[in-house]
């Protein structure tokens, strides 16, 4: 399952980018699942929820078989890892917040509240290896070397726009990697120190709060120092080029 | 008021910003049922552009780092995302372009005003032009006033935490050069 087609080398990019505008279509548009979710209600065998479940389900199985056939089984993992922890923690968390703060429900019922989280788990779990999949499509260094073969002032607007891309691509990276070498090397940046105290003392839960912002902390400068860390050498890259291509009209 | 060059180095920060703002508001998500929106810490990135590269880095990255967030779980706030975070981005620029070298005081009132912009903004978009666009796109009629009301308190606390924490980061950050 680790041989699959290298998405970077596959048609051209026009192409490619189209074809992944329309996969992506429903994530963000909700056209045409909610014909589908419709479609299904008519039939009075399924609820609006499980109609809705069903439709999207599949969905996101349509991505993730994309996401396997062209990334691999490794970076599939990794990105559903990280899509499942992030739907986990949202949906934990509107829970939580619902119980200490009825307020932000504002009168729904339980139900329809569940049912909004279970529509944005399933919505991050579909959307986020999706978007990872978009950026890691194209190559960065095939879009500098064609944007260098351009004149003027569209080759400078180009190389803006491709050492952007190329640092949010990185980015993408970072965070990947920082999730898997954390869950592995630092559990105690994922999982809360006390976690064996907090029955035995009544003061035991405060300590969560300071672990979860240590955890923030540590995480937004970790994430801050390894995206900034390799600017330098991509800047100095690109003025290269761009000098070189200057001196050569 | 100075005008900053944009260099291949504005670029690369501003990209890096925009995606770590949109990290930033996807890892820290409280949904906010009434609304179907969410509580989040991605702002701290927003004002930290803001103040650090001016109104137009601002801008992009208010606009552009929370609307990619927003379409991974909440995609109907899309269009808000857009235009009330790249207000605050901008308008924090814009501020702070004024303030002469390492000066806080006029930082400070410029991320705060960021902080004001998107509870105001939001609060617009909730109480009356999501409503008003849900007469004709079913799919935006998921606020109404009473909801957006609900949401102005957790907006609140997202714009101070935005407005402290991005002051903290230009501090530890305003010196940092791409090009030693």
């Amino acid at each position: 399952m680790n041989k699959h087609t290298d998405i970077k080398k596959a048609m051209p990019w026009w192409l490619k980018f189209l074809l992944l505008l329309i996969f992506g279509l429903p994530g963000i548009s909700g056209w045409p699942t909610g014909l589908f979710v419709l479609h299904l209600q008519k039939t009075d065998l399924f609820t609006p929820e499980i109609a809705f479940i069903c439709v999207w389900g599949t969905y996101a199985c349509c991505v993730w078989m994309v996401v396997l056939l062209s990334a691999g089984i490794n970076k599939l993992l990794t990105y559903l890892g990280a899509a499942f922890t992030l739907a986990l923690t949202v949906s934990i968390l509107g829970a939580l917040m619902r119980g200490f703060f009825p307020i932000i429900a504002a009168g729904m019922s339980k139900e329809a509240i569940s049912f909004k989280l279970i529509r944005i788990f399933i919505n991050i779990i579909v959307f986020l290896p999706y978007s990872v999949l978009f950026i890691n499509s194209f190559s960065a260094k095939r879009l500098i070397d064609n944007v260098a073969q351009l004149g003027g002032r569209y080759r400078t607007v180009g190389l803006h726009l491709a050492l952007a891309f190329r640092v949010f691509q990185h980015t993408g990276e970072v965070v990947f990697n920082l999730f898997e070498i954390w869950t592995e090397e630092y559990p105690e940046k994922i999982l809360p120190r006390n976690k064996n105290e907090l029955g035995v003392r009544w003061y035991s839960p405060v300590k969560i709060l300071v672990w979860v912002w240590g955890s923030i902390h540590a995480w937004i400068f970790a994430c801050i120092i390894h995206t900034f860390e390799p600017i330098p050498a991509m800047v100095e890259e690109i003025e290269r080029i761009n000098r070189a291509q200057n001196s050569e009209r | 008021m100075q005008k900053k060059k944009w260099t291949f180095a504005t670029t690369a920060i501003v990209a890096g910003l925009i995606a770590l703002s949109a990290i930033a508001t996807l890892v820290i998500r409280i949904p906010i049922p009434a609304t179907t929106g969410y509580f989040n810490i991605g702002d701290v990135f927003v004002v930290l552009a803001g103040l650090w590269l001016g109104p137009l880095a601002g801008a992009l990255v208010g606009g552009l780092g929370p609307t990619i967030a927003d379409a991974i779980g909440f995609p109907i706030f899309i269009p808000a995302t857009l235009i009330t975070k790249g207000m605050e981005g901008f308008l924090v620029g814009l501020i702070a372009s004024r303030a002469k070298d390492s000066s806080l005081t006029l930082r400070t009132i410029a991320a705060f005003a960021g902080g004001l912009t998107i509870v105001v903004g939001y609060f617009m978009f909730e109480a009356y032009i999501y409503p008003a666009m849900g007469k004709s796109m079913p799919a935006f009629a998921v606020t109404d006033i009473g909801a957006a009301i609900v949401e102005v308190f957790p907006n609140t606390i997202q714009g101070v935490i935005g407005a402290v924490g991005g002051l903290a980061l230009w501090k530890a950050l305003s010196g940092y050069n791409p090009k030693k």
